[in-house]
């Protein structure tokens, strides 16, 4: 019998990598976001939704959804939507640049500084010289079992 | 200034031998009288009254066994106990009961008594006090012991007894009760918390940061009482377990570090929260001048596994001389959530991937995490496979890590009206920025699917590549883990590479992992139970996360007393009442209640160890992370449980608090002594060539001592001059003290072998 299932699932997993799928295919492109750094992945997954979400908004301010809101752990800083993240900076880093945009700077560990950025300014943050890297942050859980 | 007068309430083992008796419930008269016959007519304890009564009204022996911890043999049942004897007695008469008589320390013996022969015990001529043995609990005290930190608080065999006072204690968590009068010393007349920062209650945030609401000083702290009723107790557990006293109950609830100053930071539960945490205490301990250890019990299993995530490299960083984190591993050791594989040429791995176990293990929302080799590409598609036709019903398109990109799918079913959607989201990182390696982010969700009926459609990842290796990682327990579902061909989950993010994979953070102290108890309203994880005391807790790293690093680095402690929680969680199965005792003002009570997991070792770490750095306050692992590996205590150590269970062993502390003793008892550049070594840290030089060349006699204290190295160094070149090649990498002595001082500096 188990070797029955085993030639199944042999032939299937042969046989129908080559037909037809009912996949449906929904988009295949990044953000159209423009950026001069690295970006983690996350982060780059999240400014394609901040896409998505800017592009189902009507006229008026910008207000993420609430499963937008939930996911990515956007904070309200004031009435400003922002979401935080790590930036790694170079030689040619200027905070003024960040001051500018209203972005807000927490810890700095050598290289590596807290920030909390306005949804609305992201897409001027992307374009910042003297940052290598950014990486939007991630949950954590707590481990009690 | 308040007068609480504490009343505590003793767990009902003792309030049923009490000699109290209430006044207000005839029931509760008619049980006092009783047990009060043996009591009275016998001298025997309470609680040996309470089990000749249970005998008297023929209780089943089961629910006497249980109830007081008797040892059954083939034929008799045992009970366990200590006599007290006079000049009259005479042991042939309990030969005669087939009693056995133990050890023996001046007028106390220890017995073991045949459960019917208790009555004439007690008649026994010379026998002037019977009291069974009582059952323990699992208190932190029982932890303590297990660490031989009370060893480390009354001194023995010290210089001096440590509390981890001078030291501060940063807990980043959630769920905390500042109310909690553990919090305070134990004489309930010093408050102990500092400072807290709520990083998810709006107000004003502290210096430097945006976010949050900043409680300084104890009257701030006590009007806010709390993080959110809504917190859970975890973060007081921990903090308590920590740091706490126990308050009047100190002596079974005493935390490690019970006399260090508390930072608290009720966190935003994100990792970007957890470093703007870790630096304002870092800079709150700079303030006061004090060294600090920061307790991290969370964790996430997104992530490379490798120390090279930004949050990791941030730890590294901030982690120095007296600033010391401390993570837990995760509670992962017993899910199949790690997947690897090595690929030979052009070959094709398959995997299922079970849903949340609340769910018929198909349908549900969850995520997975595949990083592979730096420049080596592989490809993924994502399938519905239905387990009992063996038909795809459904797949993706292949997607390698060629290129970044992001791909969206609906993935229908095939059932015939009544198809549903599994939505999959693929994301695709070609070179990761911090460690060059290609990586998958993959998103179900397939909460419509088969929601009832059928249980066979299974979301299936499939992977090819050609002469690499990829780890990946479901979103972890409880949620989803990869299987074989009995498929040959198809690759099942493994345990392996369990510890997670956060707490366990920094170079610098020291990971705990858990064992078991104790695996019954005795609850408020006085049943006995098991833990919920039960395992043989000494044994590590089934749960515990396994190591490695994926760069091949033993983790975790220690194990602790995780599974179960007892410590404080919060007195504004509902959950937590007096019938509470894992509620174990609480103190009280004659108003407010505060209770003690069981949690397990790794973020209870993680404490632990945070506690005692924080007693070493009393002992030495420079401390650094590379130190205290050498420390913790040279002294852990290693028995049948762990095995040979290190390994990716235990890590270095058993935490001993007491022998590592006389470690520290050895080295800085000298270390104080001003070394004022007397003497340099360069370089250092060294492959144990090095060069030294002796400002003074009085000092004419050398020792290299290790972390254990032993000398392992000597020479008369004479009048050669003020430097000389030293081959100490042959040692192990570690921290050595590097003594220099003349006929009236010493001096020293620390010497660091690195290879």
């Amino acid at each position: 019998m188990r070797l029955f299932i085993v030639l199944i699932v042999t032939v299937f997993m042969s046989s129908c990598i080559s037909s037809n799928n009912k996949a449906e295919k929904e988009t295949a492109k990044s953000s159209s976001a423009e950026y001069l750094f690295n970006l983690s992945l996350h982060t780059k997954l999240f400014l394609q939704e901040l896409d998505k979400e800017i592009a189902i908004q009507k006229k008026g301010d910008f207000i993420p959804s609430e499963q937008f809101i939930e996911k990515y752990n956007i904070q309200k800083i004031g009435d400003v939507h922002s979401i935080s993240g790590f930036i790694k900076i170079s030689n040619d880093f200027k905070e003024a640049d960040l001051n500018s945009l209203n972005i807000k700077m927490g810890s700095k560990a050598g290289e590596i500084m807290t920030v909390i950025i306005p949804l609305e300014e992201m897409n001027k943050f992307l374009k910042i010289k003297g940052i290598s890297y950014f990486e939007i942050n991630k949950k954590a859980a707590i481990k009690t079992k | 200034m308040r007068k609480f007068i504490f009343l505590i309430i003793v767990l009902v083992v003792f309030t049923l031998g009490s000699n109290a008796q209430s006044k207000f419930d005839k029931k509760n008269t008619k049980m006092s009288q009783a047990s009060s016959v043996y009591h009275q007519a016998s001298n025997c304890s309470p609680y040996t009254a309470l089990l000749l009564s249970d005998f008297k009204l023929k209780r089943s022996s089961e629910q006497m066994i249980e109830r007081f911890n008797l040892q059954k043999t083939d034929d008799e049942i045992l009970v366990g106990a200590f006599i007290k004897v006079n000049n009259e007695f005479d042991s042939s008469e309990l030969e005669a009961l087939n009693i056995r008589l133990n050890t023996q320390a001046g007028d106390l013996y220890t017995v073991n008594i045949p459960i019917e022969s208790i009555e004439a015990l007690l008649h026994v001529q010379g026998v002037e006090y019977v009291d069974i043995a009582k059952k323990a609990l699992p208190k932190l005290n029982d932890a303590r012991a297990k660490t031989w930190v009370d060893m480390v608080h009354s001194g023995t065999n010290l210089s001096q007894a440590y509390t981890g006072e001078g030291v501060v204690v940063g807990i980043i968590d959630g769920g905390f009760d500042y109310t909690h009068p553990t919090f305070y010393d134990a004489a309930y007349s010093q408050y102990r918390i500092s400072r807290v920062w709520e990083q998810r209650t709006s107000g004003t945030p502290p210096t430097g940061y945006s976010y949050g609401h900043e409680l300084v000083g104890q009257t701030a702290i006590l009007n806010d009482a709390n993080d959110g009723t809504d917190a859970g107790s975890h973060g007081t557990h921990v903090a308590s377990t920590a740091a706490g006293s126990g308050s009047v109950l100190s002596s079974t609830f005493k935390g490690m570090a019970y006399e260090s100053e508390i930072v608290l930071v009720s966190g935003n539960y994100t990792n970007l929260g957890i470093a703007d945490g870790l630096a304002y205490i870092f800079n709150y301990a700079l303030s006061v001048g004090k060294p600090a250890v920061v307790n991290m019990s969370l964790g996430t299993h997104m992530g490379p596994h490798d120390g090279t995530s930004a949050l990791d490299q941030y730890f590294d960083y901030v982690s120095s001389d007296g600033r010391i984190l401390v993570g837990a591993a995760g509670n992962e050791g017993g899910d199949k959530l790690h997947l690897d594989y090595d690929f030979g040429s052009n070959e094709t791995i398959y995997s299922f991937i079970e849903f949340p176990y609340t769910s018929n293990k198909t349908n549900g929302s969850t995520y997975i995490d595949i990083w592979g080799e730096a420049g080596k590409d592989f490809t993924i598609a994502i399938n519905l496979y239905d387990t009992e036709s063996g038909e795809y019903e459904s797949y993706t398109e292949y997607h390698s890590t060629s290129a970044d990109a992001n791909y969206n799918y609906n993935l229908d079913d095939s059932d015939v009206g009544d198809s549903d959607v599994c939505t999959v989201s693929i994301t695709i990182e070609h070179a990761n920025a911090n460690n060059n390696k290609p990586h998958i982010y993959v998103e179900f969700n397939n909460e419509d699917q088969d929601e009832s009926g059928d249980i066979y459609d299974y979301v299936m990842l499939e992977v090819v590549g050609t002469n690499t290796h990829i780890d990946a990682w479901c979103s972890g327990a409880g949620e989803a883990v990869f299987t074989d579902k009995g498929f040959l061909g198809v690759l099942d989950g493994n345990m392996n590479l369990t510890v997670g993010e956060i707490g366990g994979t920094a170079n610098s953070i020291i990971t705990a992992g858990a064992y078991t102290s104790k695996n019954t108890y005795t609850d408020f309203q006085g049943n006995n139970r098991n833990i919920p994880f039960y395992v043989a005391v000494g044994e590590v807790a089934p749960f515990s996360s396994l190591g490695p790293t994926v760069d091949g690093r033993t983790k975790p680095d220690i194990s602790a007393p995780g599974n179960v402690i007892s410590a404080a929680v919060n007195s504004f969680d509902a959950n937590y009442t007096s019938t509470g199965t894992d509620v174990i005792a609480n103190v009280n003002d004659g108003t407010n209640y505060w209770w003690f009570a069981n949690m397990q997991g790794t973020s209870m070792a993680s404490p632990m160890v945070t506690g005692i770490v924080a007693l070493w750095l009393e002992a030495d306050p420079t401390l650094d992370y590379v130190e205290i692992k050498q420390l913790m590996q040279a002294n852990a205590y290693v028995d049948s449980y762990t095995g040979s150590v290190p390994n990716n269970t235990w890590g270095f062993g058993k935490i001993d608090a007491h022998e590592t502390m006389k470690a520290i003793e050895s080295i800085t008892g000298i270390e104080n002594l001003d070394n004022d550049n007397i003497i340099q070594i360069y370089p250092n840290p060294s492959n144990g060539h090095f060069v030294l030089n002796i400002d003074d060349n009085t000092y004419s006699h050398l020792q290299v001592i290790d972390v254990l204290g032993k000398v392992v190295y000597s020479e008369e160094l004479g009048a050669e001059g003020s430097q000389k070149n030293f081959n100490l090649a042959h040692l192990n990498n570690g921290i050595y003290t590097l003594r220099l002595t003349n006929t009236k001082y010493s001096v020293q500096t620390k010497l660091l072998i690195s290879r």
